[in-house]
C-alpha cells in the first residue's frame, strides 16, 4: 500500500520539474517575455503627433477661435485660445461657450476625437477680445 | 460462580488494564506518527498539485504569447519586435539620422531636416522589466511639418520603439487658416524615449 503517496509525490516532483524547464525555455525567448511584460504592464504610450497637429489646426477654424502654442506634455496638450469680437453687440465669450458645448457634446457622443477639452474655469480679457489657458486631454494612443 | 469461572475473572481483571495500557502505547509510538506522516504527505502531495496547475497555467499562457506574437503584420508582434531590438548605439544612430527620408540629402545636398547634436542614453531597467533610454535631438528645418512627420516617423515607422511624451512646437490654428506658421523655420530641441529589453 503507498501508505504515505511517496511513489505520488515523486512523479508530481518530476511533473512539476517537466513543466518548469518547460517555462524556462520559453522564457529564453525575449519575444515572449516582451509579449508577457506588455501584457501585465502598461507603457508609455506615443503621442501621435500628425493626428494631432491636424486636429488641433481644425480645432481652431470649427471653433471660431484663435489657439497660439501647441505643447504636449503628460497626455495633456496646452495651448492659449483667444476669441476676438465679431460683431459690437456680442462678447467673444459667446464663441467659447459654444466650443465648449460643441465638445461637451461629441465627449457624450461616440465622435472619437484626438483629444477632450478640459473644463474652462477662468477667461481673461476685455468684452472686445477674451482669452484662456486651455488644455485638451489627448486619448491616448498605444500605437508604436 | 464455580472455582473455574472466578480464575477467569481474576486472571481478567489483570490483563485488561494491561491490554488497555498496550493499545494507549501502539495509539502514541505507532498510529499517532504514521497518522502524521500520512497527513504531512498528503498536505505535500495537495501543494504539488496546486504548484503543477500554476505552473502549467503559466506555461499555457506564455504559450498563447508565442502564438499571439506569430503573425509578424499586427500591431503587436510589430510593437514587440521593435522593442526587442537592442540598444545598439550604430543601429540608432543609423535609423534617426541615415535610413529615413527626412534626413537623407537629395542630389542638391539638402535634406527635409537637419540634425545638430544627437546625444543616446542607455537609460535604466524600469520596475516592469522593460529598459528606457533616451535620444537627445537638436533639429532645424524650414517647416515645421516636416519636423511633425520626421517626429512621426520616429514614433510610428522607425525600427525602434521610440515614444514622444513632451513637445512645444510654435503652432497656432486660427478660424481662417489652418495651415498658419507651417512653413516658418524652426530649430528645437526634443527628447524622446526608446524602449528596449535586455
Amino acid at each position: 500500500m503507498d501508505f504515505f503517496h511517496k511513489g505520488n509525490i515523486s512523479a508530481k516532483q518530476e511533473e512539476l520539474q517537466a513543466v518548469e524547464q518547460k517555462i524556462a525555455g520559453a522564457q529564453t525567448n525575449h519575444k515572449i517575455m516582451i509579449a508577457n511584460i506588455l501584457q501585465n504592464n502598461s507603457i508609455r504610450p506615443s503621442i501621435k503627433l500628425d493626428d494631432l497637429v491636424r486636429d488641433f489646426r481644425s480645432a481652431g477654424r470649427e471653433a471660431g477661435v484663435q489657439l497660439q502654442g501647441f505643447s504636449i506634455a503628460n497626455d495633456i496638450l496646452s495651448t492659449e485660445l483667444i476669441s476676438v469680437q465679431e460683431s459690437r453687440s456680442t462678447d467673444p465669450v459667446v464663441t467659447i461657450i459654444n466650443m465648449m458645448r460643441a465638445y461637451e457634446a461629441a465627449s457624450n457622443s461616440d465622435d472619437e476625437r484626438a483629444f477632450r477639452l478640459e473644463p474652462i474655469l477662468h477667461v481673461g480679457g476685455t468684452p472686445e477680445s477674451r482669452n484662456s489657458q486651455i488644455q485638451f486631454s489627448i486619448t491616448p494612443t498605444t500605437s508604436q | 460462580m464455580s472455582l473455574e469461572n472466578y480464575n477467569i475473572v481474576r486472571k481478567n481483571r489483570v490483563y485488561a488494564p494491561l491490554l488497555v495500557a498496550l493499545s494507549i502505547l501502539i495509539f502514541i509510538f505507532v498510529a499517532r506518527p504514521m497518522y502524521g506522516a500520512y497527513s504531512a504527505s498528503s498536505s505535500e502531495l495537495l501543494s504539488l498539485e496546486t504548484q503543477i496547475e500554476q505552473k502549467k497555467s503559466e506555461y499555457a499562457k506564455l504559450q498563447e504569447l508565442e502564438k499571439s506574437i506569430q503573425d509578424e503584420t499586427s500591431p503587436f508582434a510589430s510593437r514587440i519586435e521593435k522593442i526587442s531590438q537592442p540598444f545598439h548605439e550604430a543601429n540608432i544612430l543609423e535609423a534617426v539620422m541615415v535610413n529615413n527620408d527626412f534626413t537623407r540629402k537629395n542630389p542638391q545636398g539638402t535634406s527635409l531636416i537637419s540634425l545638430g547634436d544627437v546625444t543616446l542614453s542607455p537609460g535604466t531597467k524600469l520596475p516592469n522589466g522593460l529598459h528606457m533610454g533616451t535620444i537627445h535631438l537638436s533639429i532645424i528645418s524650414g517647416s515645421i511639418d516636416n519636423i511633425v512627420g520626421y517626429l512621426t516617423y520616429l514614433t510610428q515607422n522607425a525600427p525602434y520603439a521610440f515614444v514622444l511624451d513632451t513637445i512645444t512646437l510654435p503652432l497656432n490654428s486660427t478660424p481662417t487658416s489652418s495651415l498658419e506658421n507651417s512653413q516658418v523655420s524652426v530649430s528645437f530641441q526634443v527628447t524622446l524615449g526608446i524602449y528596449y529589453y535586455k
